[in-house]
């Protein structure tokens, strides 16, 4: 899980530098297309992004929440 | 004019409810009723603060110039949220653990608390963000202007510029309100979170509502929408891949940099956890920010007068439709993002000037002594943070006003990332790189930041403003290849990708190198070890080495900085803790890097650092310190050493085991030897006794004279069996250690004379010659002993010398200290090869001259060993030459 969480950001930096090969038979596409694509890529991205968040363990650092309070109260 | 203040009261209304939510805010969290403001979904809010007037405003217009690549603003900061495994979490974890109270902080804990290099990225960072602060006056000016029309602003305010100063100075006190209300002892404020909060759900249903009544009310569904994008003049998308590129990778940079950023992403976060929750609410945020943009931009550049500023499309597009009601709530929200923007800014900037500029200039000022003069440093401090609020509010006006206020929102936003991402390497490379040191980034940061300045940041003041247009044409001092826009001699790309791509490379290339070359100083080293396996270990372990008692100062310097009450709770906290009565606790190392952490909460790190050390002195790294952070290279390292340096050990003793019984083996056949030869030195006398005494049984007719013969000889022989058993008897007790040493007083010279007597070597044929003079020396020893010894030494000459006129030399003197009497005879002396083995048990030169059992010069050793002295054999003295040397206890010259 962990790994998926690292490779996610790889995978939409070359899902978004795509479009820069989508003029390469000449023809530029439409805006409307690219613009689809584009905000499609983020759906999909901000939805493995909350499966991710949601499966990554908790481990909570020295500062939180509990620990916070030891700190603070200290 | 009646619209005009109709706006002006509409903000100050909207102004006054952000503070009372951010008064509320802080109220209850006093109070500990802030549960709610602890929510991962307030913190993803706060991080809005990304989309400033720039995203408000400056996108539509963006897109209405370039089409698609305004969305490259915003897929680098996803990119990054998305990944906030790699860097998010380990900023925010290294910024918690550390106190961080700003990027320059950041930078300057990292490399060795260094405040050169704070001062440095504080200066980048302002000069930096100041181009964007000019955007958000110009946004909140140009919106004001098209909202009344040109002509109501020129009225009341004289001209547009005047109009823009206005605005600066009413939000310069909005924040001077806001931010610096309190001095928080972790530069938390919960209040302007939840203002900003409020602000991010504002913008965001403000351009949404447009982009709904443009989609839905303008154009008629999606369908027709999508067909209108297509249609418009920006329907074919063609990317510059540079820029594409570029951008995305720009916008990822600054969303790690900006120190805005970096305020409520690291130092305002409550909890690591909230990260998790943003990794994907963040990125829905942006999208839905971004979602409208391009439609509104279609139908603006549609349905707007072609002269029309595309910036204000969002503003202008209902106002031109009759809707007053959306166009004011749209005017809202680009207050909204561009208030929220200036506020957070504002403070974390005057946060990095207050600590990193102004807190050393004044600890140096005031001398050695400044951490525990009187006077409240918290006044100071926060004196310090307003005058430097209006200070930066001053340049983002003055850069308005130079720049002339016509550029593109967007352009002006792209020269500040560009400014602001120089400190991305040595930010990154700090948290990820244990290598990289303070020289490396100094001198990474201050190129990249040279470098955009010279490209980007002066070139956008225009031609013949700063950089003359003969610079512009043929490089700075006519040198071809500082030409602001093709460095290197490369021309013809974009000058932002051009700026960028050299001030990042060459950053980047410089830190590496320098970094490499350079040697990190202890406290950086830890400090790196900290950074970088933060997670490994996130306890500070910066030792200083207290122990005289200077609670009571440091009790002072804390009050001033952390007030009165916070103090002495901190204090008494630690007096609790350590188990003590009264108020003071002792300053141990743990409490001074508590307190130095507390304070670095409210004055930077470098300053908190520089201020306890005032008091306590220098901070030393213990070896245990850099041991604890070893990486586990190094341990393996050291793990290797001690495990050679058991085998090491292990060899060692088997040596010394091999060598113990070598000499044990040695010994046994010693014993084996001199039993042999005991037997043998035993049998020869008994033998004779044995024969004797038959011949004087057996034998009837024995003459007188044959009778006393045979007698004498045995009794000749028995005495010799004494004798020898005497010797052994003598021997083994001397060396066993058991003889009583009977001590005396008494003259050399008459040792010697009694030894010769004994001898009866005065009237025989060995001629003694003496010096009398050296023999006068008094002694403290056992006298019998030592005369016994030389018995010894005067027999042996008598037996062995065969010289023709035998004549034995002994002289006397002191040498060193040591008295040495020497025993030189005339002889042939004794070969080389038996000179070391004399005086060993049973050896004799040579048999031939059958004389003791060879006992007599060991018994010697060891008497003189016994008394302190020492028996070495003297050679190439002409003849057999023997040393005794005496340690004199007493002497004294007669």
């Amino acid at each position: 899980m962990r790994d998926a969480a690292r490779m996610l950001p790889l995978l939409g930096a070359v899902l978004w530098m795509l479009p820069l090969l989508f003029g390469m038979d000449g023809e530029n596409p439409k805006t409307s297309e690219a613009m689809l694509y584009v905000f499609g890529v983020w759906v999909v991205m901000a939805i493995a992004a909350l499966g991710l968040s949601l499966r990554l363990e908790t481990e909570p650092g020295p500062g939180d929440e509990a620990s916070l309070e030891d700190e603070e109260a200290a | 004019m009646g619209i005009l203040n109709v706006l002006i009261v509409v903000c100050l209304i909207y102004v006054a409810i952000l503070f009372g939510v951010a008064f509320m805010a802080e109220r209850a969290a006093a109070q500990g009723r802030g549960g709610w403001l602890r929510s991962p979904f307030v913190y993803t809010l706060s991080l809005s603060i990304y989309c400033t007037a720039w995203t408000f405003y400056g996108a539509v217009g963006y897109a209405a110039r370039s089409g698609l690549e305004y969305l490259t603003i915003y897929l680098g900061p996803t990119l990054v949220m998305i990944g906030w495994w790699w860097v998010l979490r380990k900023l925010v974890r290294i910024g918690r653990s550390q106190r961080i109270t700003s990027v320059a902080d950041l930078v300057s804990s990292r490399y060795g608390k260094s405040n050169t290099l704070a001062v440095v990225a504080t200066l980048v960072a302002v000069i930096g963000t100041t181009p964007y602060i000019a955007l958000q006056l110009q946004s909140v000016t140009l919106s004001f202007s098209s909202f009344a029309g040109a002509e109501a602003i020129e009225q009341p305010f004289g001209d547009r510029n005047s109009m823009a100063l206005w605005v600066a100075v009413g939000l310069a006190f909005f924040t001077i309100l806001f931010g610096t209300r309190n001095l928080d002892a972790n530069e938390r404020h919960h209040g302007v979170v939840m203002a900003i909060a409020l602000e991010a759900v504002v913008k965001l249903v403000a351009l949404m509502a447009v982009g709904v009544f443009v989609v839905w009310g303008l154009a008629g569904g999606v369908e027709e929408i999508l067909a209108k994008i297509d249609a418009s003049a920006i329907g074919s998308f063609s990317p510059h891949s540079g820029r594409w590129a570029a951008l995305t990778f720009l916008s990822a940079a600054a969303f790690l940099t900006l120190p805005r950023m970096f305020q409520v992403m690291v130092v305002e976060n409550e909890d690591e956890r909230h990260l998790r929750t943003a990794s994907w609410a963040f990125p829905t945020y942006l999208m839905m920010m971004s979602l409208f943009v391009v439609p509104i931009a279609a139908v603006g550049l549609e349905l707007m007068p072609a002269g029309a500023n595309p910036d204000l499309f969002v503003l202008t597009l209902p106002l031109s439709q009759g809707q007053e009601g959306l166009a004011m709530f749209s005017f809202l929200g680009g207050f909204s993002s561009a208030t929220s923007m200036v506020i957070v800014a504002t403070i974390a900037l005057s946060t990095m000037v207050s600590n990193h500029v102004v807190m050393p200039i004044w600890l140096w000022s005031k001398g050695g002594g400044g951490a525990m003069i009187s006077g409240d440093v918290r006044g100071v401090v926060l004196l310090a943070r307003r005058i430097s609020m209006a200070v930066v509010l001053a340049l983002g006006y003055l850069y308005y006003r130079f720049s002339g206020g016509g550029a593109a929102l967007a352009v002006i936003g792209l020269i500040s990332f560009a400014g602001l991402a120089q400190v991305l390497p040595a930010m990154i490379g700090g948290i990820f790189w244990r290598g990289a040191t303070r020289a490396g980034a100094l001198s990474g940061l201050a190129v990249g930041f040279l470098v955009w300045l010279f490209c980007l940041l002066l070139p956008s003041f225009g031609d013949g403003n700063i950089l003359s247009a003969a610079t512009f044409r043929d490089g700075l001092w006519g040198i071809g290849w500082l030409r602001p826009h093709a460095l290197f001699g490369i021309a013809g790309l974009d000058p932002l990708v051009h700026a960028v791509m050299w001030s990042m490379s060459l950053n980047t290339i410089l830190f590496v190198v320098v970094s490499l070359m350079t040697f990190p100083s202890p406290l950086e080293r830890l400090q790196g070890a900290q950074f970088v396996n933060v997670f490994q270990h996130s306890m500070a372990t910066q030792g200083w080495s207290g122990g005289v008692a200077q609670a009571e100062d440091l009790m002072v310097m804390a009050q001033r900085i952390l007030g009165p009450v916070e103090a002495q709770e901190f204090f008494l906290d630690e007096v609790r803790r350590q188990g003590l009565a009264g108020y003071l606790p002792e300053p141990t190392s743990e409490f001074l890097q508590r307190l130095e952490r507390e304070l670095s909460g409210s004055v930077g790190s470098a300053t908190a650092h520089a201020m306890v050390a005032q008091i306590m002195g220098r901070a030393t790294v213990s070896v245990d310190d850099l041991l604890k952070v070893a990486d586990e290279t190094a341990q393996m390292m050291e793990y290797q050493n001690q495990l050679e340096a058991k085998s090491d050990e292990l060899t060692r003793t088997a040596r010394q085991l091999r060598a113990v019984n070598e000499k044990l083996t040695q010994l046994s056949v010693q014993k084996d030897a001199f039993l042999s030869q005991i037997s043998h030195e035993l049998r020869t006398p008994m033998t004779s006794i044995r024969a004797f005494s038959e011949i004087l049984r057996d034998t009837d007719e024995l003459g007188e004279e044959a009778l006393r013969k045979y007698a004498g000889i045995i009794h000749n022989e028995a005495i010799r069996l004494t004798r020898l058993l005497d010797d052994l008897l003598d021997l083994s007790v001397l060396e066993n250690g058991q003889v009583s040493l009977n001590l005396r007083e008494g003259l050399l010279s008459d040792v010697i004379d009694q030894a010769v007597a004994a001898t009866g070597a005065g009237g025989g044929t060995l001629r003694i010659r003496r010096t009398q003079s050296g023999e006068a020396v008094l002694l403290n020893t056992d006298l019998d002993r030592l005369a016994q010894v030389f018995i010894n030494l005067i027999a042996n000459a008598q037996k062995y010398c065969d010289a023709a006129r035998p004549e034995l030399t002994i002289t006397a003197k002191e040498r060193d200290g040591l008295l040495v009497v020497d025993f030189v005879d005339n002889g042939t002396g004794i070969p080389r090869e038996a000179q070391s083995l004399i005086f060993e048990k049973f050896a004799r030169v040579s048999d031939h001259k059958a004389g003791g059992a060879g006992l007599g010069l060991a018994i010697c050793r060891e008497i003189m060993a016994r008394l302190g002295g020492g028996i070495t054999y003297l050679p190439g003295q002409g003849g057999a030459a023997f040393r005794v040397t005496l340690r004199p206890s007493l002497r004294a010259a007669d």
